[in-house]
């Protein structure tokens, strides 16, 4: 078991989070700044500009879950078959939070390099997308069109399969 | 799409808004200038490497719908990496991976959700997104023969039969043009099926098809096949017929052949002697 001591992390709005050493470094961004800054420098909070106390807090939660889960492989790994839809059940349910949180996860795990966490919330977000036609994606998301009739127009003439 | 469509997003009024209150310019939302409120975050602010990691676990289909949505996330799937054999494998039936990704699906979603629907209508027959235009159709009818009836035609019976030919036509053509009824995209939506269905009074409306599809199936008319015995018949007196013209033919031939070598022989020694004597 680590004897090392807990980290602190500090969020963009200034909130500080104590975080068991095991758990942080499930971040490869916390994990090569422990690395480099050596034990010493780790009596300070670790700063965490781009990610606030609620998203932070998400984050650490999904870590110390997994924190006994293997570190993922090589980028070859994610070809693997399960990698399109499958989410554990867990993770299903901790990604039940609304859009806007969502995608704040996905930032914070992109930022914080935990690609495992980055995989579930891209997953959650294809699995939104399946199936849907391009309007009912823009009602899900809720994305404007910005596309002129004259150019849906234009696409829809670059293809064939509108007529015979 | 990234050739011939300009795939570079115009700023949204509340973008322009605040980038002249950041430049330092006249805000034009007095709001929005006073309070610069964080944008919340959705799909389209990501950025675009995280768009492609979503895109990867999409089927091409379900890319091609993201992309249509706005330019923005048309911009970034089409910079997404491309799907290989590899890939592409993921999505499909292992034992058919060889298949490429087939349409269907993506012409009867672009159906229901992307087509404007006041000019184009999806025909459930031949699967295809048809114009609602009557000079189209008025190329592809062959006119040569007279529709039947069926509830297709949206006609009582009696109606119907009292129409002339042209007009039946005519009446097909119009109902796929004109009509306001939504085609049968919807039905194959889990959303849209069951508020189509409601609103039609829980009865099942008849899948909308296209006048082509329609003229051929109205004018259809069955035939019996025909009988063994008539045809093997009819291949007996053929060659009975066949017999006589073989052997005059073959005659012929003989004949032919036997003059032309006879000819060939007199010439020769005619020849022969004509050099002797010199």
């Amino acid at each position: 078991m680590s004897s090392s001591k807990p980290l602190t992390l500090s969020s963009s709005d200034g909130e500080e989070i104590l975080v068991d050493r095991e758990v942080a470094e499930r971040s490869i961004l916390i994990k090569n700044m422990v690395g480099d800054l050596g034990e010493e420098a780790m009596e300070e909070p670790i700063p965490i500009p781009n990610v606030n106390a609620a998203v932070l807090k998400k984050v650490i939660e999904w870590c110390i879950h997994h924190k006994h889960d293997p570190p993922s492989a090589n980028e070859d790994d994610s070809d693997s078959r399960k990698k399109s839809t499958d989410i554990e059940e867990w993770d299903q349910k901790f990604m039940q939070v609304d859009q806007e949180m969502l995608f704040e996860i996905i930032l914070a795990a992109n930022y914080l390099d935990i690609k495992a966490l980055l995989d579930v919330g891209c997953k959650t977000v294809a699995n939104m997308i399946k199936g849907k036609s391009p309007e009912e994606i823009r009602k899900t998301f809720n994305i404007q069109n910005d596309f002129t009739p004259e150019e849906e127009d234009q696409i829809r003439r670059e293809n064939e399969w509108a007529e015979e | 799409i990234a050739r011939q469509v300009n795939l570079n997003p115009t700023p949204l009024d509340d973008d322009k808004a605040n980038d002249a209150c950041l430049d330092g310019g006249e805000p034009t939302d007095i709001k929005t200038a006073i309070i610069p409120l964080p944008k919340p975050v959705s799909l389209v602010d990501l950025p675009t490497e995280i768009i492609h990691e979503i895109a990867k676990k999409l089927h091409p289909v379900d890319r091609v719908c993201l992309a249509l949505t706005c330019k923005r996330l048309a911009l970034a799937i089409v910079s997404a990496p491309r799907l290989s054999p590899a890939t592409w494998s993921l999505f499909s039936d292992q034992r058919f991976g060889w298949l490429p990704p087939e349409s269907f699906s993506l012409i009867l979603r672009l159906a229901h959700g992307w087509i404007p629907k006041d000019k184009l209508r999806y025909c459930w027959k031949c699967h295809k997104i048809m114009p609602r235009e009557e000079a189209f159709f008025r190329r592809r009818l062959t006119y040569k023969k007279n529709p039947k009836w069926s509830v297709k035609v949206n006609l009582p019976k009696h109606e119907w039969d009292q129409m002339r030919k042209k007009d039946r036509y005519k009446h097909l053509v119009q109902t796929w043009c004109t009509s306001p009824a939504e085609d049968s995209s919807c039905l194959y939506c889990d959303v849209c099926r069951n508020m189509h269905l409601e609103a039609s009074n829980a009865q099942l409306p008849h899948p909308v098809e296209c006048p082509t599809c329609l003229e051929r199936e109205l004018t259809y008319v069955w035939r019996p096949k025909r009988k063994q015995l008539l045809r093997r018949c009819m291949c007996d007196l053929v060659s009975l017929c066949c017999g006589p013209i073989k052997w005059v033919i073959e005659r012929i031939a003989i004949y032919l052949l036997s003059g032309c070598s006879a000819v060939v022989r007199m010439v020769y020694n005619q020849g022969c002697r004509c050099w002797r004597a010199i």
